[in-house]
């Protein structure tokens, strides 16, 4: 009797398993995942027999079985179970806080202040600032599971400090977020900073560059999503996580304008409100990632600003609108032409770069500035 | 195609169930022949012809050794079978050695290998002198001699049907990864055998446990071993060397048994009986127990194959100790054409003649911990030795694990990785004895009708979850290695 349950338990099962992932449509991408799908692969003889065809057969297998976000988070749930604190890259801190690892080895970092340097030093016309955004397995250390170790990214500020050109001023927000510390200032599923922390950082920069932050009261803080699940849920996403909020802080007395070159819209506001309703609800904040975007506000500073950014300047961005007429903003990772020559062709005095340390420890699109 | 796969769970397998089932008795051996052929195809699309090869000369030379035979022509005989067995080992020794002969003799005369490469249609490249070694060419062809030899010897009728010794040779089950299945333990089941559900039910049980050893604690202890292998001397301590080394230690055991119940439980689910690979080998007493235990079919091969025919223990002492040298150069050898797996061997070698000669009477007066911690001991410096094919690392790990490294014993990352893995290495090294068998045992066992429905309940439940995280673990592309490419 027990074997025949056996049997008909496994026959079941596998049956389910094959029929159902024969039967369902083939995704194309996995929101949970964040990643596209592997399709069923090509056959032709070459690839049959160099071993390409089998390989990639079982890649798409192993993507399009049925109930496949259902499986990675019962993988990760049943390895946390087990005590694992370290799961694909995140760290599984405290009070639910997914945090991102970081390894400086310094071998990018250099490079890339490297490339800031020549270019701050082939064009001694400009204003330069750069804004050092640390991450949260700095800021929150303590919120890291125990004994995990995170590399002392005050240590990897005091290098750049060390070694970067006289002609650009460093803004350094770490102790203005250390201060702050207990308070929500990066998601606990994405690896950016909130907009609460991305306001502490906006009030650092304002002191930095002599202008004067909107007091965080004026602002009508709005939440745009309590049901934010972000990269780091992504790469390790469990059963027990909770949800980030998305907060969108408005000035009632700006109005604004925002030109995406890339896709040639114009939107009347920062935030893209569509985006609430997709996985990915960071990319509310300016819409995400674009080459080059200009942001027109009522400011009454009509000096042009340049920004060189990275992600984590789309949620404040929308803070500093308010102190410039006109900002231009560019991502290395897609705007591949010349920033000079950019910068000259907009009459353009004063450059802002926005970087966290992940960032710039990894990315190699610094050497796009020159 | 691992077994430990999606496409294998979900595509093969109810694939060869369905056609295997619904064909007629006759057709049965020529659907598992034709499937298991598929399936090493899958991932050997070139060499399956070479394994085809084997079996036809296996085949053909059995039958003439057994025609010379009944004439009384033992010396045909003699010949027709010297003639299978050196064809055979001519083409293992070529693909899986070749390469590692001319290399080492190149570096002798202080030359560089010359590379030729034959251009094979498709764009496929073929090198003369480093040849891709063929998966599982170390277990079939051992398989295809154990069946010329004992057809020689008269123990087994030759197999008059090709089609039959055919998928005895290509049986997916034992095909890439063992257990060597001797051709007389399933020769009768070959032509005759008889499915049923309780087999069926046996061999279902046996596939999820050994899916689950594979998938829930094999890829993870290999996954930690693979990240502290490679740990730079910064982050590195004595203690993390040693959870290193015991991580492989597991990873080995749970991986190759994994395979190994499920090779048994596959066969069953044909109506094969195969014999068991593994006995809790790490509860060992003694190294010469240990090898009583661990990967049961090769040593045995090894034993009836090569030790007796040399005489055995009946030619006086240093005959006998030169013999069992053959044998453990041999096996070290067998598994990967690296000096360190020669090194491995004749360091069983060396740990067996020691416990042959009084360590052996003196152990068993010792305390059983003492015993214990002895064997281990040395099977865990054993899988050190396994598991670095380049001198360099392996002396660098002996001297990180001895503290001659220059490490810390201990530090933050050291404590990490105990609280992060603690739990999954208590519950791996308990998986290594037979206490979870025990439990299983006593939780089903029938007294009592309700106790009994309990119990099926309990035991379809454990069964579903090993089943379900297993192939959760698949479907989330985790670290799934195959460790016996080298074989």
């Amino acid at each position: 009797m027990r074997n025949k349950l056996i049997t008909a338990l496994f026959i079941v099962y596998i049956l389910i398993f094959a029929v159902g992932s024969l039967v369902a449509r083939d995704r194309v991408f996995s929101d949970m995942e964040n990643r596209n799908l592997t399709q069923f692969p090509i056959v032709n003889a070459k690839a049959v027999l160099n071993g390409t065809f089998s390989e990639q057969f079982e890649k798409y297998m192993s993507d399009q079985i049925i109930a496949k976000d259902f499986l990675v988070k019962l993988k990760v749930t049943e390895n946390l179970a087990l005590g694992e604190k370290y799961i694909n890259g995140v760290y599984f801190g405290k009070a639910d806080m997914l945090i991102q690892e970081y390894d400086n080895s310094y071998n990018q970092l250099s490079k890339n202040l490297g490339y800031v340097n020549e270019f701050v030093n082939a064009n001694p016309d400009l204003d330069c600032s750069w804004m050092i955004v640390p991450n949260a397995c700095y800021i929150y250390s303590d919120r890291m599971p125990p004994y995990a170790e995170c590399y002392n990214q005050g240590e990897v500020i005091g290098y750049i400090i060390a070694n970067v050109s006289q002609d650009i001023k460093i803004v350094d927000c770490s102790k203005a977020l250390m201060e702050h510390k207990s308070e929500y200032l990066y998601y606990k599923t994405d690896h950016h900073w909130t907009m609460h922390g991305a306001y502490i950082g906006y009030s650092v920069l304002c002191d930095a560059l002599k202008i004067s932050p909107t007091p965080e009261e004026d602002y009508d803080i709005e939440l745009g999503s309590d049901s934010f699940y972000g990269t780091q849920y992504s790469n390790a996403p469990t059963f027990t996580q909770s949800p980030d909020d998305i907060l969108l802080y408005n000035n009632p007395n700006g109005s604004y304008k925002v030109d995406y070159y890339d896709k040639d819209i114009t939107m009347y506001s920062l935030y893209n409100m569509d985006n609430l309703e997709i996985k990915d609800k960071y990319t509310t904040y300016l819409d995400g990632n674009h080459p080059f975007i200009k942001i027109t506000s009522n400011s009454s500073n009509k000096e042009k600003l340049l920004v060189i950014k990275d992600s984590y300047a789309h949620s404040l961005l929308p803070l500093l609108a308010d102190n410039y007429s006109e900002i231009y903003v560019v991502d290395l990772r897609y705007y591949h032409q010349s920033v000079s020559e950019l910068a000259k062709s907009l009459d353009i005095s004063k450059v802002l770069f926005i970087n966290n340390l992940e960032f710039l420890s990894t990315d190699d699109n610094f050497l796009w500035l020159n | 195609m691992l077994f430990s796969s999606i496409t294998f769970l979900f595509a093969f397998l109810p694939a060869i169930l369905l056609v295997y089932y619904i064909s007629p008795r006759k057709l049965k051996n020529t659907v598992l022949m034709i499937f298991s052929l598929f399936f090493y195809a899958w991932g050997e699309p070139i060499y399956v012809f070479i394994m085809m090869f084997s079996i036809i000369i296996g085949y053909v030379l059995g039958l003439v050794t057994d025609r010379y035979m009944k004439a009384g022509k033992k010396k045909h005989a003699r010949a027709a079978v010297i003639c299978a067995v050196s064809s055979n080992l001519l083409i293992l020794i070529y693909f899986k050695y070749i390469g590692f002969f001319v290399e080492n003799i190149m570096h002798i005369i202080g030359l560089k290998v010359p590379e030729i490469i034959i251009k094979l249609p498709f764009g496929i490249d073929f090198s003369v002198l480093s040849p891709a070694l063929p998966l599982g060419i170390s277990f079939y062809t051992f398989q295809i001699l154990s069946y010329s030899v004992d057809v020689y010897r008269g123990t087994v009728k030759p197999q008059r049907n090709i089609i039959s010794l055919a998928a005895y040779v290509t049986l997916f089950p034992q095909l890439i990864a063992g257990p060597i299945v001797r051709y007389e333990t399933v020769c009768d089941e070959l032509d005759n055998r008889r499915e049923s559900i309780d087999d069926f039910g046996e061999g279902v049980k046996r596939f999820i446990v050994g899916l689950g050893k594979k998938v829930m604690i094999a890829n993870v202890a290999g996954e930690l071993y693979s990240t502290l292998s490679v740990l730079s001397a910064n982050d590195n301590t004595v203690l993390l060397s040693w959870i290193c080394s015991i991580a492989y230690t597991l990873q080995i055991y749970f991986d190759f048994s994994g395979y190994s119940d499920m090779a048994v439980g596959l066969g069953r689910m044909f109506g094969f009986h195969f014999l068991e690979n593994f006995n809790y080998p790490y509860i060992s007493k003694s190294i010469t127990e240990f090898w009583r235990r661990w990967h049961i079919s090769l040593s045995t091969w090894f034993r009836d194959y090569v030790y007796i025919p040399l005489g055995g223990n009946r030619n006086g002492k240093w005959k006998t100790i030169r013999n069992i040298f053959v044998v453990w150069l041999l096996t070290g050898f067998w598994h990967g054409a690296e000096w360190n797996f020669i090194i491995w061997g004749l360091y069983y070698f060396v740990l067996l003649m020691i416990e042959k000669n009084g360590l052996l009477k003196k152990l068993e007066k010792a305390p059983k911990l003492i015993q214990h911690i002895y064997a281990l001991f040395f099977i865990n410096i054993g899988w050190v030795i396994f598991s670095y094919d380049n001198m360099s690392s392996l002396k660098h790990a002996f001297a990180n694990m001895f503290g001659m490294g220059g490490l810390p014993f201990i530090n933050q990352k050291t404590l990490f990785y105990l609280v992060t893995y603690g739990m999954f290495l208590i519950i791996a090294c308990v998986g290594t004895t037979p206490l979870p068998k025990k439990i299983g045992e006593a939780v089903i066992r029938e007294n009592g009708k309700t106790k009994a429905t309990l119990g099926t309940l309990a035991q379809l439940l454990f069964l579903f979850a090993v089943l379900m995280i297993s192939t959760a673990f698949l479907a989330s592309d985790a670290f799934n290695p195959f460790l016996y490419f080298r074989f």
